[in-house]
């Protein structure tokens, strides 16, 4: 089984209130302009029938993490025992290579401290048996976060696909999703891990 | 496939092809000033040396907080672990409220206008002008020439001492508050149902409930914490959620029954509802028999409301209505919850009634799981309801019953004469001051510039006054620029006192943080009036809790009995919900429970009713319906929340929101701007395209005064709560 930590995102409980957000930038006593985490919103459809839906995404945490590749100082590391991704701000020389070669524009560039930031998964709270601030927040229950693996016995859906997500099989992201119940469905055969996981992890799983 | 779209167009969705609320920030983000100051120290979290129990300041949900200090100043709010109403978690508002204790506008010396200027003055200086024209209007004008304003945000203690002093001492029948904004209808509902004023339930039966029927409020923005136990609620048992809203939003997208009902037909739809429950042999007749009045009357008067009769005037289909009904009545516990789309409505009392019908003739009150919930839109609008802080004397007392009046008068030893028998709305109280009757207004922790309709009109008003003395914690609100004099207060981490929510959980105020300047609490500033107007006796006390203890007295033997109340009990209990009786109590979670209610017969009133007509509908020269309402960022006027620079970049200014449809006819795009025009005033806007509203409608929040809506709502309200219709007016929209 992988050790590989993530996050999970129902988007049918997701009902858009940025607690996540608020919870992790006041945390963190980030400025205004920078926010770990966020909470997008779509819209389909017409009136009396729209959609509006939210995705709240922060660091993917992936398995193959290209803001990693690109930094020339090891600002990045990828932790062995739970494949979170971390970055240290004291190491960064603010390039913003990663900025650019992260397909989810998850490292900000701060202009004022001249370096990068990022989410790093609460690591520290993580390591004291503790939840990331933004799914301590969550008020839905729609924000979860724990071993990818083990999200299928927890969760009423696991896809690795959603609005405005890029491909996954780029980087392998750690982030899964669950669709809203109204509107568009996944496809009915819907993969746990990304097309070029390991071989060993369960293959298939089905979506509801 | 309710959205018509595949999976793969859903994929390819991207942000800049959607319009939405929180999108506006992204949009905006240019508006947003830059609060983040060069060479200042890298972001890191901060951890309190201490952490203070106390209530939050916002909106009515009455969230347990702990507020984060270091250095004798806030540095964090979080949610209280175990509290009932929140356990530990908050909303993003409630998150950074403790920024907007540090804005830099917060008042710190009172200000008296000298050659048009505010100039600094002492605190003697500021309350010997203010009550020594106070003296002088009484004496030349009468009582009723001097009227206060006040607010939902005081603490209980707060609320009392001003009732007292505005009716005891000085004797005006002139004190309302903003929640006549925000609750008067549902004050009214109850006491026309059920005898008097108070909420019948409690957040518990959000997770006891098998059908939740929301109606005009869109609880995800406003009351995010409990609609985040709706949501749980919904995952964890499969409860049942029916939608009633003109607006599409969060709650309309939860819903399994999503009503998009015209603006104003609430009352022609709970009526169908009420006739297919009759129809269907729904009806508890052992509890109507037992418990009500009025019920033939009612079978009779709801005839001609079948549910084809509802579809034409709501343009929801009959058979919607019908399967509406059949689902909230069928379920052995249903609940409904409104705020302010029933109640700010010109049927906003009959709205109340008619949902209180609807759980009557089921029996549903007083029962887990069941009932008829109107939730509050400020921490303490509760606690002004039941002491006597704006249209009641203390302990629900009736303003127009002469026994009640006679109660008063003895328990605080004055002449019952004395008592004002009349308790006119802030819309008649400003009327009159266009009239040249009231002379002097003291406004208390509210901005009603910007908050009350028609802001032309309440200008005009306010600008008549040959007194104005706004008593705030920010000196720069919009009414506070136009005062005579200005009083500082501090906030609410700053004092102590009680607050009550909807679920008339009382909770307590401690002050955690040191106030600015010379700001002082408005109990001290209320008392200190009291005084120089020479009323001190009626006030003895050195502090809150010593009035709290001759509230107490005031609510023996009523509804809203606090006798077994101290602060150390409610801090404990993590909250106490009255009646609490006495020492033993834990509170009374749900009213009614026996089917006893406040009327002479002891029988709730099944009211029959027809709605009036809607003050104003489009018509050719404005042809829009304009809505009016909160995004959860902000918070009314944004006093307090356009101060927490973080919240300002979500959502940085005021916007109106637009049909697609609409806006191509228009010729309009995404964050153009847009003026909104009627015969009342214009405001120039950005335009937000999404389909969540429907078309021929548009949606302005309250929040910005650059962008002020209520410069085109309209001076109408309900008869019988005097609550203004916010949610109706007609507008013309062009590009700017």
């Amino acid at each position: 089984m992988s050790e590989q930590k993530g996050f999970h995102a129902d988007m049918e409980k997701c009902i858009g209130c940025k607690c996540c957000e608020a919870a992790c930038q006041d945390f963190y006593r980030m400025p205004p302009e920078i926010r770990w985490r966020k909470v997008r919103s779509f819209e389909m459809g017409e009136f009396p029938t729209a959609l509006r839906v939210h995705l709240s995404l922060a660091c993917n945490h992936c398995e193959d993490p290209a803001c990693m590749k690109g930094c020339p100082v090891e600002a990045y590391t990828k932790r062995g025992k739970d494949g979170l991704v971390i970055h240290d701000p004291t190491a960064c020389i603010g390039c913003q290579y990663c900025t650019w070669t992260c397909p989810y524009g998850v490292p900000q560039f701060d202009p004022v401290q001249g370096v990068v930031s990022k989410c790093n998964g609460c690591y520290q709270r993580v390591d004291e048996g503790l939840m990331p601030r933004c799914v301590e927040s969550c008020l839905t229950g729609a924000l979860s976060f724990g071993n990818v693996d083990l999200h299928a016995a927890e969760q009423r859906q696991v896809v690795t696909e959603a609005p405005g997500f890029p491909d996954p099989s780029i980087t392998r992201p750690s982030t899964r999703f669950a669709w809203p119940l109204k509107g568009p469905q996944p496809d009915h055969q819907v993969s746990i891990a990304p097309p070029a996981a390991d071989p060993h992890a369960p293959a298939q799983k089905e979506g509801k | 496939m309710s959205a018509g779209m595949d999976r793969r167009s859903f994929l390819k969705l991207s942000l800049a092809a959607t319009a939405t609320v929180g999108m506006a920030g992204e949009v905006f983000a240019t508006t947003s000033g830059q609060s983040y100051v060069s060479g200042g120290p890298a972001p890191a979290h901060v951890e309190p040396e201490q952490w203070v129990y106390s209530t939050c300041g916002f909106c009515g949900t009455g969230c347990g907080i702990e507020i984060g200090v270091k250095e004798g100043k806030p540095v964090a709010v979080r949610g209280t672990k175990g509290y009932p109403v929140n356990d530990g978690l908050l909303c993003a508002k409630g998150i950074y409220q403790w920024q907007s204790i540090l804005a830099s506008d917060r008042g710190r010396h009172p200000l008296v206008r000298k050659d048009g200027k505010m100039v600094q003055a002492t605190w003697d200086e500021a309350l010997n002008t203010m009550t020594g024209k106070f003296k002088d209007l009484i004496a030349k004008y009468g009582p009723d020439s001097i009227a206060c304003y006040n607010t939902g945000q005081l603490a209980m203690e707060e609320f009392y001492v001003l009732g007292k002093l505005m009716r005891a001492g000085i004797g005006t029948a002139n004190l309302d508050g903003n929640t006549r904004m925000c609750m008067a209808s549902a004050v009214v509902g109850h006491n026309r149902s059920f005898g008097t004023d108070g909420p019948v339930g409690a957040y518990a039966d959000i997770e006891e409930a098998d059908v939740i029927m929301i109606s005009g409020s869109n609880m995800a923005e406003c009351h995010p914490i409990l609609f985040g136990r709706v949501v749980k609620a919904r995952a964890a048992k499969g409860t049942k959620v029916i939608c009633i809203d003109p607006r599409m939003t969060q709650v309309s997208r939860i819903a399994d029954i999503y009503l998009p009902i015209k603006p104003g037909s609430d009352v022609v739809l709970l009526n169908a509802m009420a006739h297919v429950v009759i129809a269907q042999g729904l009806v508890d007749r052992t509890y109507v028999d037992a418990h009500t009045s009025g019920y033939d009357a009612l079978v009779k008067h709801l005839e001609k409301y079948t549910p084809e009769y509802a579809a034409d005037i709501c343009g929801v289909p009959a058979a919607t209505i019908v399967e509406a009904a059949l689902m909230y009545a069928k379920a052995e516990r249903s609940l409904s919850m409104w705020v302010m789309g029933i109640n700010q409505s010109i049927n906003g009392t009959q709205a109340n009634n008619a949902f209180h019908n609807l759980n009557l003739l089921q029996g549903k009150i007083g029962k887990p799981g069941c009932g008829s919930f109107s939730i509050t839109g400020q921490p303490a609008a509760m606690a002004a309801r039941e002491v006597g802080g704006s249209s009641t004397y203390p302990g629900y007392r009736a303003i127009a019953n002469a026994q009640h009046r006679e109660q008063v008068a003895a328990l605080w030893g004055v002449d019952p004469k004395k008592l004002p028998d009349k308790s006119p709305a802030i819309t008649e109280i400003l009327d009159a001051a266009i009239e040249g009757k009231i002379k002097a207004l003291w406004v208390i922790c509210t901005n009603p510039l910007m908050s009350l309709p028609d802001q032309n009109r309440v200008r005009k008003a306010l600008e008549k006054l040959e007194l104005l003395v706004v008593q705030d914690a920010y000196e720069t609100a919009d009414t506070a620029q136009m005062a005579h004099i200005y009083l500082p207060a501090t906030m609410w981490a700053e004092k102590s006192g009680i607050m009550v929510n909807s679920e008339r959980r009382m909770n307590l105020l401690k002050p955690a943080v040191k106030p600015p300047g010379e700001t002082r609490s408005d109990f001290d500033i209320i008392v200190d009036v009291a005084r120089r107007m020479g009323y001190g006796e009626l006030f003895p006390f050195k502090n809150t809790a010593e009035a709290f203890e001759e509230i107490k007295k005031m609510t023996k033997g009523r509804p809203n009995d606090y006798t077994g109340v101290t602060y150390e009990r409610i801090e404990a209990n993590k909250g106490l919900q009255w009646p609490v009786k006495d020492a033993a109590s834990t509170g009374t979670p749900r009213l009614y429970t026996d089917g006893q209610f406040n009327t002479p017969d002891k029988k709730a009133v099944l009211w029959a009713m027809d709605p009036v007509p809607l003050p104003e509908v489009p018509s050719e020269k404005h042809p829009f319906m304009l809505n009016t309402g909160r995004v959860q960022e902000h918070y009314h006027t944004g006093t307090k929340t356009r101060k927490v620079p973080q919240l300002n970049k979500l959502v940085p200014t005021a916007y109106v929101e637009l049909n697609p449809r609409d806006a191509e006819r228009l010729g309009i795009e995404y964050g153009d701007q847009v003026r909104l025009t009627n015969d009342r005033g214009s405001i120039t806007v950005k335009a937000v395209i999404t389909a969540m509203i429907a078309p021929g409608s548009c949606f302005v929040p309250m929040h910005f005064s650059e962008g002020p809506v209520n410069a085109l709502t309209v001076w109408a309200v309900d008869k019988f709560s005097k609550e203004p219709n916010f949610k109706q007016q007609a507008v013309q929209i062009s590009k700017a």
